[in-house]
């Protein structure tokens, strides 16, 4: 597979007044292929957006390289950077021009004119579904309006690799959506090369062909989604629902000794609360009267049986099998996959959100 | 690319524009201000500029003329602005007319408060005291040169106080022109005056009392008079100019400080992650921060021209007609007010730092500009005015409003500072990683 972007020993060290030096980013290494979404995924402060600044050229490096498209960002930056689009996480637009003004003035300074430069602005406000509004001003428009002129700005001078630098942050579902469904146009109808950056997981799960996780300004992990999970060794989660069935160690000890790929497997019987019925006056009058306590006395029970494979889906049948060998009634099955916030965890002892 | 730096420009020129309250702060402000405060304080400046103390020290020799008399044309002089020495009856000959009336308004005598010295080195120091504006010395040869008629210069000897640069003014071309009048006896004074009054420099003079003034002396040297026409002493010119050049250095503020702003919003690190190198887009913040400015000075100076108009209820023209000068001071008020948003907004660290020093410079060159009370005023404290770019505009505008063209120096230093700033804040802007 082609490489569009490639980084090298990229260093970067901040000097605090004090003058001890600070490294935000510690010899990042990283290969972009053309045409994938490649997801930078790491908590705030990881070091996402000051690696990203130095592969952008907007920060120098204090050691290390990156090129994209085969151009060095320190040695021939114009050339670089005419190859990227840049969607920053914020609203950068300026909000006293009409929609059609800002990406005129973006354009032009990609080195687009003339009629190219029209039928890009057409092109553009087509794509982001602006067309109606491409003439006011934008202090006008809604939130989600702003972000995708946003995009669109980025979009103008058709470049091989998109840099979007967590662009969903601060926007309603629905806004959510269209951004992560733009994304994915990009790549699927455009053949663009996505750079991504996010601390949500579910966001970098859903949209990357690739992810890199980053911590502390190293990357601690690069690959495909299920690749970072074997790295890891993470397993499926099988979790049974069996209403009010109970099991036996004997039971769970088979399903150990026989299943293959698994390791372990839990039983627990989890207490249920029963709701509350009847009227307010009436759950009022059981408050003063106790009778509530008596209801949650009322509880029943329910047994999950917990099972970790590491290939969960090839052990499923197995499992069923030797439940319904002992009349135990499945109520439901759940398989969970290890996902990335797994592997961080894994990675890093804390959660991606810590 | 360098189209790069035009449409950055343009962009900002567009933005600044399409804001109302901007426009208002920037143009119609400035106008009503200055209009104000010149309606209120015009009786003020008038004022500020009678009796002006010179000392003159005549040293002429004299010649005996052709007819065998001693003639001393430095005597002459020396009554032209000192009557006693002239008539000898202790009576200022121009506070009567032709008429033996008193005459209404101030008059040369009242422009000016001259006594009279005898030791050039002794005047020179009392000017550098700042007792005296200036010190008119009046060379031993002086009536030998006038004499000889060889048509080289007849020199004398203006010594005055920069710092009281306008009543050094006056007393210069008040000196010009009685020496002009010596030679050629006929009324240069009288123009001379007239130009000044024209434009503002002093005060309103009676026409019958200046002629007399000079009738009274050069009766011998056949003098006439004529009317001495102009407007009235306007205040707008002074107040004008240096509010104009106020507001403009609120404008370059402004406009430097939404480097700032566009830092804050991502558009400015959206401009660098293009293929257009840092020093472009600085160039093209700076040239439209300049254009802005530009675009407003002209605005205002066309704008006192008319508000001028209608307060005297004619049109009327109150810049001079020196419009290649006119010109050339406007370009270098710009620059240099432009630069010194630049270099302010690159020294602050944030949008509120580069706000509050951007008004408190204004302020500051505004306050000892001129743009709300005659520099003049100051007295010796005058020289911190040359700190001002307001001063060194406003003072060019003034000298350009009297028809006088020797404003050069004020030009080199705004382009100058100008340069020099735009300079300093392109290396410190370029040192910043956050810019």
């Amino acid at each position: 597979m082609e490489t569009l972007v490639e980084a090298r020993g990229l260093v970067k060290t901040y000097h605090r007044k004090d003058g001890t030096a600070v490294e935000a980013v510690k010899s990042v290494d990283l290969d972009i292929h053309k045409g994938e979404i490649f997801s930078l995924l790491g908590p705030n402060g990881a070091g996402k957006t000051t690696t990203i600044s130095m592969i952008s050229g907007l920060v120098e490096p204090t050691s290390g390289d990156a090129t994209i498209g085969g151009y060095s960002i320190t040695k021939q930056p114009m050339q670089a950077k005419q190859l990227m689009g840049v969607v920053p996480q914020e609203i950068a637009l300026y909000p006293r021009l009409t929609a059609k003004q800002n990406l005129e003035f973006f354009g032009r300074m990609y080195g687009l004119g003339g009629a190219e430069l029209r039928n890009r602005i057409d092109e553009v406000v087509d794509f982001i579904d602006l067309k109606d509004r491409q003439n006011d001003q934008i202090e006008t428009f809604s939130g989600g309006m702003k972000r995708r002129v946003n995009i669109g700005v980025g979009l103008l001078h058709k470049p091989q690799l998109v840099y979007m630098d967590e662009p969903t942050v601060g926007i309603d579902p629905q806004n959510r959506r269209r951004v992560l469904d733009t994304v994915l146009r990009l790549r699927d109808e455009y053949g663009m090369t996505v750079l991504y950056t996010t601390h949500l997981m579910e966001e970098a799960q859903e949209l990357s062909d690739r992810v890199g996780i980053i911590d502390h300004g190293q990357i601690i992990a690069l690959g495909t989604q299920g690749e970072l999970t074997q790295q890891v060794g993470e397993e499926d989660r099988l979790v049974f629902g069996l209403g009010e069935e109970h099991m036996d160690d004997t039971l769970l000890q088979r399903i150990e000794n026989t299943v293959d790929g698994v390791t372990r497997a839990t039983f627990e019987s989890i207490a249920l609360v029963s709701p509350v019925e009847g009227s307010d006056d009436e759950i009022a009058d059981k408050h003063s009267t106790g009778t509530i306590a008596a209801v949650r006395s009322g509880q029943t029970h329910e047994g999950v049986l917990t099972v970790l494979a590491k290939r969960g889906r090839s052990a499923l049948p197995l499992i069923v099998q030797i439940l319904n060998e002992a009349s135990l009634e499945i109520m439901s099955i759940e398989v969970r996959e290890p996902d990335l916030e797994a592997v961080f965890l894994h990675l890093t002892g804390r959660a991606l959100r810590d | 690319m360098t189209n790069k730096v035009l449409f950055i420009a343009w962009k900002d020129i567009r933005e600044t524009f399409t804001d109302r309250n901007l426009l208002l702060i920037m143009l119609v402000t400035p106008l009503v201000l200055s209009t104000i405060i010149a309606v209120a304080l015009g009786d003020v400046t008038a004022a500020s500029f009678n009796n002006i103390p010179v000392v003159v020290v005549n040293l002429d020799e004299g010649v005996d003329n052709l007819g065998g008399d001693e003639v001393n044309y430095g005597e002459i002089f020396v009554s032209t602005l000192i009557p006693d020495e002239a008539s000898g009856d202790g009576v200022p000959a121009c506070e009567s007319d032709a008429n033996g009336e008193e005459a209404d308004g101030p008059t040369l005598f009242d422009l000016t408060d001259a006594r009279l010295g005898t030791d050039p080195v002794r005047a020179r120091e009392v000017v550098d005291d700042g007792n005296f504006v200036a010190a008119i010395i009046i060379p031993a040869n002086y009536s030998e040169q006038l004499i000889a008629g060889n048509g080289d210069p007849v020199m004398i000897e203006v010594y005055a106080d920069t710092a009281r640069s306008i009543s050094a003014e006056i007393i210069r071309s008040i000196a010009v022109g009685i020496n002009n009048q010596i030679i050629t006896g006929q009324i240069a004074v009288s123009s001379t005056v007239s130009t000044l009054v024209a434009s503002g420099n002093i005060p309103d003079v009676d026409q019958s009392t200046f002629a007399c003034a000079f009738s009274a002396s050069f009766s011998t040297l056949g003098i006439t008079t004529e009317n001495v026409g102009g407007t009235s002493n306007n205040p707008l010119v002074m107040f004008g100019s240096a509010q104009a050049a106020f507001f403009a250095l609120f404008t370059a503020s402004g406009g430097a400080t939404a480097i700032l702003e566009e830092r804050r919003n991502g558009t400015l690190q959206r401009l660098l992650v293009s293929p257009t190198p840092r020093l472009m887009v600085l160039f093209g913040k700076l040239l439209g921060i300049f254009m802005t400015v530009l675009i407003q000075l002209v605005f205002l100076v066309v704008g006192f021209t008319f508000v001028n108009s209608l307060l005297e209820g004619e049109f009327s023209y109150i810049w001079g007609s020196n419009f290649a000068l006119i010109g050339l001071l406007l370009l270098a008020t710009a620059m240099s007010a432009a630069s010194i948003g630049m270099i302010l907004a690159a020294t602050a660290r944030t949008i509120d730092q580069s706000s509050v020093l951007g008004s408190v410079v204004a302020m500051f060159m505004g306050m000892f500009g001129g743009a709300f009370f005659p520099v003049d005023l100051l007295g010796p404290l005058e020289m911190i005015t040359r700190l001002s770019i307001v001063r060194w505009s406003s003072e060019a505008f003034i000298k350009l409003s009297s028809g006088q063209t020797d404003i050069l120096l004020n030009v080199a230093v705004l382009f100058l500072l100008g340069i020099a700033f735009f300079i300093a804040s392109l290396m410190i802007f370029n040192r910043r990683q956050d810019v």
